[in-house]
């Protein structure tokens, strides 16, 4: 799907052309805005749960701000080179670059909380519950 | 005629009211006087008719001041010497019907007495159990129903109870859920209360009704209903109870015997033949579904070990299913099958596949309402239990009633050295079954570990938290689990055939509440807890159900699922809007609860249920949730309210 994404934006950047610049955004505001546009509706709260993980990702979506923008204008059905349409799109109207650039940041300040199995004592455990015969008895 | 051959009859209540002004004494009914009762209902018929179809009599003062006041019934009751009432009680207690969940209502009050007065044990099998809400009183009975695979009754108060629980009830019918509705009836009170046909009103999704006119009718009728809710397609029934029989004299009246339904299985010839094909195949599977009971299951993993098939089964979606980490379950060794034989699933070579309730509902639906998913024709049907898999031979019959005389045959076919290289295959499949739940496992915590340590808590957190603490405890899963991830699915040993309830069957919210505290009846007695991961915007349907878990102490361990929103619809309005290119912002506006917050602590303390929480930090649920182990260990309900993600 992501290999999907970043191939039909490239292909996107190609039929638009150039975008200007934008500026790096406020993690601060973008935290509030975030919440108010219900990005953690399908992203959690930390980005990491729900329909798609927008931490630990090396995609161009999420780190570089032209694609980034790009992405958000072309969603919804109203870019039918891309053929997943579960994120909404959002206009510049609704969500005017600067205050996507500042989710954007805040976005990029999410940090991939996924300790590592063996370094969780309840991991292992389940593991060892999941390894044991079977009991019909129990 | 005999006398108690007279009180048999149906004996109107203005037969009563006239007969009691003369001698308030018991007595029998005489044939005039049912007479002119009729002659006057058909009097007061023709002259609502002749006022127009809406001159429905509205309810007099004296009848709202009686339902509505303390003012205690005026009718005066007839003294018999056996209250037909208690004749229906015993009928219930003979089949074994433990519960009867209900909301009080003057239409049932002569069998309320009886459940609560008559018999040795008084209030046991059937015990009352108290409902805030009709919808809970049969959300209650799906979720015992589906975790015991028999029925209980609901006991309805007139047009009023059944409308309150018509989703409750629609959604019993999605599912094949066995039970036995009971609606009271009192034609002689508040007229609103009451109607001709009562059962019409759900008829299109229950699965039979009956009306009896007699006592004697009435006990066949209880009877027969039950044999109807648990022969396939298994399904909820309704029986109207006119509150004249409940009151009629019982004296003389015999309790019949009681026939249990014959459900019909495989001939002996297409036995013979199933076992043969088994028994040759050097790599066997049983694909496993939705069994009716208990007892199903039990057999299903009889004839498994017998032939030593792999199998595939349905408990991590639903009950009645083959136990998942049993060793016979799972890919097996080799998973080239040269012969599946289906039990009420594919896909497989031959499948046994009972009558779902898509079935009926086209005898049951004269209104041509043609509900989603039960429509007869021309699309394929997608009903519960029909499944969509490849079946190269589909067999019509139910797969239950079928286990025993293929079992037979094959025990009769066994001959040691088919016992030998069964055995052989039975190690192999075992050990990479084993190898593949580990696999299984260790791949699923990969995934889960993600947002770990997020705050509000992740659901794979949750899931993962419970699984230690109830590993050794004989648990049912009974809310659906959907909305927050569904991880006991990778992560729990369903070794019951409880273990998980499964869905909404017909996806209505509200239903989870209800249900775990149904499965909480069938728990209480066998020393099981329940675990409820609730999400909110269903427990707001009607709360009132933790008062009814606290009264009746019911082991139910609810662990909410508050994201503070009805999120599914949050979703989809967010998505709305942004294909409208109109912004998410205001999507939250009639999708969330916020503005205030809930505080569902609080909540429970109202009902008189513990409760703990706000949890938002995830390093706090353990402890949380072995206190909650703990009181519903103790016959106590519990609430942990914790602050989650979304999704
Ligand atoms: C209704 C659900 C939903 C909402 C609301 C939503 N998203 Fe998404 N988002 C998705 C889904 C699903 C994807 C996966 C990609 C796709 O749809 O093709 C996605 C993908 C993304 C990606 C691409 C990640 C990558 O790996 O390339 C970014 C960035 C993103 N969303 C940001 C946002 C922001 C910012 C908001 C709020 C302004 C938001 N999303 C709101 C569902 C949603
Ligand atoms: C009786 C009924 N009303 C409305 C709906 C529409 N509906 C589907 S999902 C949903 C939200 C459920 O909220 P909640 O139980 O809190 O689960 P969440 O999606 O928040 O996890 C609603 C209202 C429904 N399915 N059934
Ligand atoms: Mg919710």
């Amino acid at each position: 799907m992501k290999i999907v994404i970043v191939s039909i934006l490239a292909l996107g950047f190609a039929a638009g052309g150039a975008v200007a610049a934008p500026a790096g955004g406020d993690p601060v505001r973008g935290k509030q805005l975030y919440y108010d546009h219900g990005c953690y509706g399908c992203h959690g709260y930390g980005g990491q749960t729900g329909a798609w993980n927008l931490v630990g990702t090396s995609s161009p979506i999420v780190n570089n701000a032209q694609a980034f923008l790009f992405f958000l204008r072309q969603r919804g059905g109203f870019s039918p080179m891309i053929p997943s349409l579960a994120m909404p799109r959002f206009s510049e109207a609704a969500l005017p670059d600067a205050q996507a650039l500042d989710i954007q940041a805040y976005i990029k300040t999410f940090k991939l909380d996924a300790p590592d199995v063996d370094s969780i004592p309840l991991m292992g455990q389940i593991e060892a519950s999941a390894a044991k015969s079977y009991d019909p008895g129990k | 005629m005999s006398n108690d051959a007279d009180t048999r009859k149906l004996v109107g209540r203005r037969g009563f009211l006239k007969g009691a002004a003369v001698a308030p004494a018991a007595m029998a009914v005489s044939a005039p006087e049912l007479a002119d009762a009729q002659t006057r209902v058909a009097v007061q018929a023709a002259a609502a008719a002749s006022a127009g179809a809406t001159a429905v009599p509205a309810p007099t003062p004296e009848q709202v001041a009686r339902e509505t006041s303390a003012t205690p019934p005026q009718t005066p009751t007839p003294t018999v010497k056996v209250p037909g009432s208690d004749l229906m009680v015993e009928v219930l207690k003979r089949l074994g019907v433990e519960f009867c969940t209900s909301n009080p209502g003057s239409s049932f009050e002569a069998l309320q007495e009886s459940l609560v007065n008559y018999g040795d044990k008084p209030n046991t099998m059937p015990e009352f159990i108290t409902c805030l809400h009709e919808e809970t009183a049969v959300d209650m009975a799906t979720g015992y129903g589906k975790a015991e695979g028999k029925p209980m009754v609901a006991l309805l108060h007139g047009t009023l109870g059944l409308q309150h629980a018509s989703m409750a009830i629609y959604q019993a019918y999605y599912g094949g859920v066995p039970m036995v509705i009971i609606a009271g009836r009192d034609d002689g009170f508040i007229q609103a209360h009451t109607a001709n046909d009562m059962a019409a009103m759900v008829r299109s999704f229950t699965k039979w009704d009956a009306h009896p006119k007699t006592l004697p009718e009435a006990l066949d009728v209880l009877q027969e209903a039950y044999r109807q809710a648990i022969t396939a397609p298994t399904g909820p029934v309704v029986v109207i109870l006119d509150t004249e029989i409940q009151k009629a004299e019982g004296a003389g009246v015999a309790i019949p015997t009681y026939r249990p339904p014959v459900i019909p299985g495989i001939d002996a010839a297409t036995a013979e033949r199933l076992a043969a094909r088994l028994l040759a195949a050097k790599n066997p599977r049983l694909s496993v579904g939705k069994l009716r009971t208990p007892e199903g299951v039990k057999n299903a993993v009889k004839l498994a070990e017998l032939v030593g098939a792999s199998t595939a089964t349905q408990s991590t979606s639903g009950p009645m299913s083959f136990p998942n980490r049993h060793p016979a379950c799972g890919p097996g060794a080799d998973t080239a099958y040269d012969f599946t034989l289906g039990l009420e699933s594919g896909p497989a070579d031959v499948a046994m596949m009972g009558p779902t309730i898509a079935s009926i509902a086209a005898l049951r639906d004269k209104m041509g309402v043609a509900f989603g998913g039960l429509r007869a024709s021309p699309a394929p049907t997608t009903a519960p239990g029909g499944g969509g898999s490849k079946i190269g031979e589909k067999i019509d019959i139910d797969a239950e009633a079928s286990l025993p005389a293929l079992i037979a045959v094959v025990e009769k076919a066994m001959t040691p050295a088919r016992r030998r290289a069964i055995a052989d295959r039975v190690a192999k499949n075992a050990a990479a079954n084993q190898k593949a739940t580990v696999e299984g496992v260790h791949k699923a915590l990969e995934a889960k570990r993600v947002g770990w340590n997020n705050s509000p808590v992740s659901l794979g957190r949750i899931y993962a938290e419970l699984a230690p603490l109830i590993e050794n405890e004989d648990w049912c899963l009974a809310s659906p689990t959907a909305f927050s991830g569904s991880h006991h699915r990778d992560l729990w040993n369903h070794d019951k055939p409880y273990s998980y309830l499964g869905p909404q069957p017909a996806g209505g919210i509200g239903y989870g509440a209800g249900a775990s505290a149904g499965a909480g009846l069938a728990a209480r007695e066998r020393k099981r807890i329940v675990i409820n991961i609730q999400t909110d915007g269903d427990m707001n349907f009607a709360p009132g159900v933790l008062w009814t878990e606290a009264h009746h102490g019911l082991p139910v361990l609810s662990i909410m699922h508050n994201n503070r929103a009805w999120h599914q619809e949050l979703m989809f309005l967010e998505f709305m809007a942004g294909a409208r290119g109109r912004g998410t912002d205001r999507a939250h506006i009639g999708s969330t609860l916020r503005d205030p917050f809930i505080d569902y602590k609080k909540m429970a303390e109202a009902y008189g249920v513990a409760g703990e929480g706000p949890i938002t930090d995830p390093n706090e649920l353990a402890a949380a949730f072995k206190r909650g182990i703990a009181s519903v260990k103790a016959g106590k309900p519990y609430l942990i309210d914790v602050i989650t993600q979304p999704r």
